[in-house]
């Protein structure tokens, strides 16, 4: 297992020098030869139908060329979510609506020949509004006495709860035991209600978009995506462009995160090209970004555990409530993750409860974010079991290590709660979070500095606080993943996979898988991904799918691959096939020790007998989703008087499975553990009076520099997961999920008050220090 | 937009008769410009080709040209006095590259509310050298406090004594590289065991800026063991606008905490 | 208006607006290395050196630009020779999506030419101007410190 060649190898990764030295091209550094530029007119109301729109001073601005509007767009309903078909979001929106529904919705477009004539134009576009009551609230979404906010023919695509006429956009709920009955028996209850924000993905590259014509007319489309195949479904069916005469490629993309696991703006853009026979593009600013793409859903999260004396929790009750915003893209399978990647965590309760709702409201939209779901889960769990821990009087490690899913377990919930249909039973193959659990405590000094309220100043004190998670790898009976190889006469393949490498890496990550079956360098594999024109299909670069599945169709792929080399080896050979085996570039034969080269083999299969391309495909679907696992720890110290936390130090400890690249895995971690503490910290969007975001740029939302980053320390602790290619499962998203609770925990341990509500904010952290009166003025 | 017209003066006469025509403004580094807007801006006056970059000590008087950015004029108050409170400001504002254009010059002619630079100048009585309406040098707090002093008038200069001050400097930021709610100057002069002089004051408040004159008369004259910080901060009178992100009554009450602190490190003791 | 801009030793002419950025000439121009990421000077994908100064490039009038040296990513370095930070940025998996990796080398640059064995908060602290997601900043700060070894001949 561990006589890799290439996996487990921290192989440099294929495209960084040529990222390093400027030579890779994102989306908007293409040319595609003078395109038109698109500019949007978003909706200054937050609730409100467009009476008229006036485009005729904006029609006279010299290089205007078209301008669309509900008015001449034809209306289909569709979801913006990048997800398979028929997709588990409702379908309810439209390309331009004649109602707006939040402070950003999208109003009209401007296709002209300059930038600055676009936004001349725009800048005359007249809209007369009648204003309807705004909806905020997310409590009060479903009152009678609540603004409708879809009300037409909007509908979900299967069978799921979606009842738009009392704002809800989704309902799941799942249950088994006996609550009340739980609770009742309960030595005590813990019940409390948590609260996360709203925040925006920050890829530094925003949402770009160019569609074009080849020499034969067919529309090509460039564009930052984590979802090529699904934008080119979607673009199909709003434009009626067949998919015939549509290409999309994904180029080198600066970030996804799951921000661009929506196909929003490629249909606009297309439709534009199409109608006017040129080429044409959109790249949003950083302020559209906040506005009118995508952003984490907040989520309320009430968590009730009924708790025997010994600490055993024999019952739990999780109540969420999703503000899905004003569209609900992701707003039926955030929800349920919530729930299916939390509540499997502690699998020996016998009662439980999910019950998730997503309802509108008058506010930016919620979509795909890096946790999906867990994050929020996670806030609300590990607080609880901090405070659990502490009330009968156990050191919270030993504590989760008593009670968390083990090897060879299942949970109710995996069959249970799935994405808007029935989920899949499974029971966990690989854990090693035990050790996650003992390695991360070593490297905080867990034990020499948990309840000591050490202090390092006259006001400041310090804590250390802890929290588990496990995420998916893949949606199983959902996601497919393909890849194709062929053999070139130097012994050197080519591998062309739909997986979308959002600068994840994946590119690298699947050539190592190839090049390990192969045994040969890494160099040897020529990776081509995501155009929908030359490799075959992959759902996306989402749901921590990459590694696992797409790793698993490139290892079936160069299998095959493997097999036909074997073979014409045996023929050269003149061997019995069952005595070759590869090695460094050559067929041997074990029981001779004659060998023939990958060069010879090719040649012969190409030029000289019986002549084929040894070539193969290969797809592959899951009926599992195994967890990684990771131990999440962090070292605060708070001003008591200021409020003010600073993490002195984060401790990630993760069970990936076999990391197929260490320090790109390692990477993932890291990226994915400084969201979280900004999500635990400081990032948060701030809304005016009617709804506008007041800081929709990085002078206002601040995310973190190199000069705010703590000791940060990853470990990897390798498991085998039999499922998975090489033992892989999968890393992109856990590591999310940890540090609001780690900090929360640790905000605890040194000064003993509880935070419910995100981000903890030092005024926030200094009204909850005044409110327990630990503050002394 | 592109009627807008540029002037590459070489001399600060010419420099001075453009910026008197309607609609023409000065551009130093242009990050002041580009927050803004241009509609109403006719021309554009480049100052990059004046003698205005220059820093330079005349016994005890610093004296930097308006066109210096931040990042050269902190390198070389540091290079003087790594205490200087007028390094410790602009070295820590904006950011690495944005301090590479932040002009002086600039930066106190726009005052904006999170400014770095305009408490310390204050605090430290630095002076403003003006051309054109009203030239001469002039306190800066009486520039920033007299709108008629500006107008019309072009910032070439600005100077301040070099004394051997205790300085403690505070930016309330979110983030390491991040505008501050507010920023706390303290300056203090000590002699024979006692407080010669303390000068105290906030940027950012309601008004921009305010001095903690009470605070400053508090403890002018007192000695240092006896100097109660906690006593003091009962002085503190700032308010703030509600449209910050920290509520007003909190951001007052971090000033009482900064002041508080400040005073204890200026005293030398523990924190 | 027209003017002539001196970038990565090569002159280009330009017309352009008067109140266009330099970012917008650069990438106008041929110069896509130069990324837009916020136009509002806080994440510094834009950042080029003027005059060997590092710079938000959308926060330069381009035509205060017209008689300076700038040089972009691509004046480093290249495929075949790259600078040693590139060397270095790849080596300590520094690179992820890569977006923000054109500033956060000339960052490192403008650092090390200033101070060649600067300490781990001084190379913080130089970065303070670049934005990154993708990586948490660890491994840029190692490589950043990798290059500052390799050019002091010390690994």
């Amino acid at each position: 297992m561990s006589d890799f060649m290439n996996v487990g190898k921290s192989v440099e990764k294929i495209d960084s020098l040529a990222l390093a030295v400027g030579e890779e091209r994102f989306t908007d550094d293409f040319d595609t030869g003078n395109p038109l530029h698109t500019v949007l007119l978003y909706s200054t109301e937050a609730h409100a139908e467009i009476r008229k729109i006036h485009t005729a001073a904006a029609e006279k601005v010299d290089g205007v060329v078209d301008i669309l509007h509900h008015g001449n767009v034809p209306r289909v309903l569709h979801t913006t979510a990048g997800q398979g078909y028929p997709e588990p979001s409702p379908y309810d929106r439209v390309l331009f609506d004649r109602v707006v529904r939040f402070v950003g919705d999208r109003v009209a477009l401007v296709a002209a020949e300059t930038l600055e004539a676009a936004r001349e134009a725009l800048g005359k576009i007249q809209i007369e509004y009648k204003p309807l009551d705004p909806l905020f609230d997310v409590e009060h979404a479903r009152d009678a006495s609540s603004p409708r906010l879809h009300r037409d023919d909007e509908h979900a695509k299967i069978p799921v709860v979606y009842q738009p006429e009392e704002n809800l956009a989704a309902e799941v709920l799942m249950e088994f035991g006996d609550l009340d009955r739980g609770f009742s028996e309960a030595d005590f209850i813990e019940e409390h209600i948590y609260h996360t924000q709203y925040i925006s993905h920050c890829a530094i590259e925003p949402h770009a978009v160019q569609a074009g014509f080849d020499e034969r007319g067919r529309l090509v489309i460039i564009t930052s995506t984590q979802v090529p195949f699904h934008a080119r479904r979607i673009v199909s069916r709003l434009t009626d462009i067949p998919i015939a005469r549509i290409r999309v490629v994904k180029p080198r993309i600066g970030g996804g995160f799951g921000g661009k696991q929506e196909v929003f703006l490629e249909p606009l853009v297309a439709l534009v090209a199409w109608r006017n026979r040129r080429a044409a593009k959109i790249v949003l600013s950083r302020r559209e970004v906040f506005v009118t793409a995508r952003t984490m859903h907040p989520i309320r999260v009430r968590l009730k555990t009924g708790v025997m004396h010994d600490g055993r929790i024999t019952t739990m009750e999780m109540d969420g409530l999703l503000n899905a915003g004003a569209y609900a893209p992701h707003a039926l399978t955030v929800l349920s993750n919530l729930g299916s990647k939390t509540l499997p965590m502690f699998n020996k309760i016998e009662n439980m409860t999910f019950h998730g709702r997503s309802v509108y409201t008058n506010l930016p939209m919620g979509g795909a974010y890096r946790g999906y779901g867990a994050t929020q889960g996670y806030f609300a769990f590990n607080q609880q079991i901090d405070m659990i821990a502490r009330k009968t009087g156990q050191d919270v490690l030993e504590y989760i290590k008593a009670w968390h899913i083990q090897e060879g377990e299942t949970s109710r919930v995996f069959e249970a709660l799935g994405e808007g249909k029935k989920g899949v039973a499974q029971s966990v193959g690989s854990c090693r979070l035990d050790e996650c659990i003992d390695r991360g405590a070593e490297a905080i000094g867990w034990y020499q500095k948990r309840d000591r309220h050490a202090e390092t100043g006259a006001d400041l004190v310090r804590g250390v606080g802890a929290a588990v998670s496990m995420q998916g790898s893949a949606i199983p009976r959902i996601d497919m993943a393909s890849a194709y190889m062929k053999m070139n006469e130097d012994g050197s393949f080519n591998l062309a996979v739909g997986a979308t490498d959002i600068g994840t890496g994946s590119d690298t990550i699947l050539a190592q898988i190839a090049a390990e079956v192969l045994r040969v360098p890494v160099e040897k594999i020529i990776v081509y991904s995501s155009d929908t024109d030359h490799t075959p299909f992959d759902t996306g670069a989402y749901a921590s799918s990459t590694t696992y599945l797409s790793g698993a169709a490139v290892e079936k792929c160069a299998r095959e691959i493997e097999e036909q080399i074997l073979e014409r080896g045996a023929l050269l050979l003149e061997a019995d096939r069952r005595n070759l085996r590869l090695e460094d570039g050559s067929v041997t034969d074990r029981s001779t020790g004659s060998e023939v080269t990958y060069r010879e083999i090719c040649e012969s299969s190409l030029y000289s007998r019986d002549q084929f391309q040894i070539q193969a495909a290969a797809s592959q679907t899951t009926d599992l989703s195994p967890p990684p696992f990771i131990a999440q720890f962090a070292e605060v110290e708070v001003d008591k008087r200021t409020g003010r936390v600073k993490v002195v130090k984060l401790v990630s400890a993760v069970d990936c499975g076999q990391p197929i690249n260490p320090m790109l895995a390692e990477g993932q971690v890291e990226g994915a553990a400084l969201n979280g503490i900004g999500l635990a910290l400081c990032e948060e969007y701030l809304f005016d009076s009617r709804g506008a975001m007041r800081n929709p740029r990085f002078w206002d939302y601040k995310i973190y520099t190199a000069a705010d980053v703590p000791e940060m320390e990853t470990l990897l602790i390798p498991s085998h997961e039999e499922t998975g290619p090489f033992g892989a499962k999968s890393v992109g998203e856990v590591a999310m999920n940890g540090p609001a609770p780690a900090i929360a925990n640790a905000i605890f341990d040194a000064v003993g008050v509880r935070m419910f509500e995100l981000p903890m904010t030092p005024e926030r952290v200094w009204k909850r220090l005044r409110e327990e009166g630990a503050l002394d003025h | 937009m592109s009627e807008l017209q540029w002037f590459f003066p070489d001399t600060i006469e010419e420099a001075v008769e453009l910026i008197g025509r309607d609609g023409v403004i000065p551009h130093g580094g242009g990050t002041g410009i580009l927050r803004g807007n241009l509609k109403k801006t006719r021309g554009l006056v480049d100052l990059s080709r004046l003698p205005l970059r220059y820093h330079r000590k005349r016994g005890d008087m610093v004296e930097i040209g308006a066109c210096t950015t931040f990042a050269d004029a902190a390198a070389y108050l540091w290079s003087l006095d790594r205490e200087c409170i007028l390094a410790k400001a602009l070295g820590s504002a904006a950011s690495t590259p944005l301090r590479n254009r932040i002009t002086l010059g600039g930066s106190t002619s726009l005052f904006p509310v999170w400014s770095d630079l305009v408490g310390p100048l204050i605090a430290l009585g630095a002076e403003v050298e003006l051309t054109g309406t009203n030239p001469g040098l002039f306190p800066v707090v009486r520039y920033v406090d007299e709108k008629e002093l500006r107008k019309g008038t072009l910032i070439t200069g600005l100077r301040f004594r070099m004394d051997s001050w205790a300085s403690f400097y505070y930016r309330e930021t979110r983030t390491f590289a991040d505008h501050p709610a507010f920023t706390l100057t303290l300056l203090c002069r000590k002699k024979g065991g006692r407080i010669a002089e303390l000068r105290a004051l906030v940027t950012g408040c309601t008004g921009r800026y305010r001095r903690l004159a009470q605070v400053e008369e508090a403890l002018s004259g007192v000695e240092l063991d006896s100097v109660d910080p906690r006593e003091v901060v009962e002085a503190v009178d700032v308010g703030f606008a509600a449209k910050n992100f920290m509520s007003p009554d909190y951001l007052k009450y971090l000033v009482s905490v900064q002041v508080e602190r400040g005073i204890a490190g200026l005293m030398g003791r523990q924190q | 208006m027209k003017g002539v801009f001196n970038v990565n030793g090569v002159s280009v002419e330009a017309s352009f607006h008067a109140d266009e950025t330099l970012l917008s000439v650069l990438r106008s121009h041929s110069h896509t290395e130069v990324k837009e990421g916020c136009n509002e000077g806080q994440c510094g994908a834009c950042v080029v050196l003027l005059d060997g100064k590092l710079v938000n490039s959308c926060q330069v009038l381009a035509a205060t630009a017209q008689d300076a040296e700038i040089v972009t990513i691509k004046g480093l370095g290249n495929l075949h020779e790259p600078h040693p930070i590139q060397r270095a940025f790849v080596d300590a998996g520094a690179v992820q999506c890569g977006f923000c990796t054109p500033g956060m080398v000339l960052a490192a640059y403008a650092l090390l030419q200033k101070n060649a064995d600067p300490s781990e908060m001084e190379i913080r602290e130089a970065l303070d101007g670049n934005l990154c997601r993708c990586t948490g900043y660890v491994k840029i700060v190692e490589a950043v410190d990798l290059a500052a070894r390799r050019m002091r001949g010390h690994v």
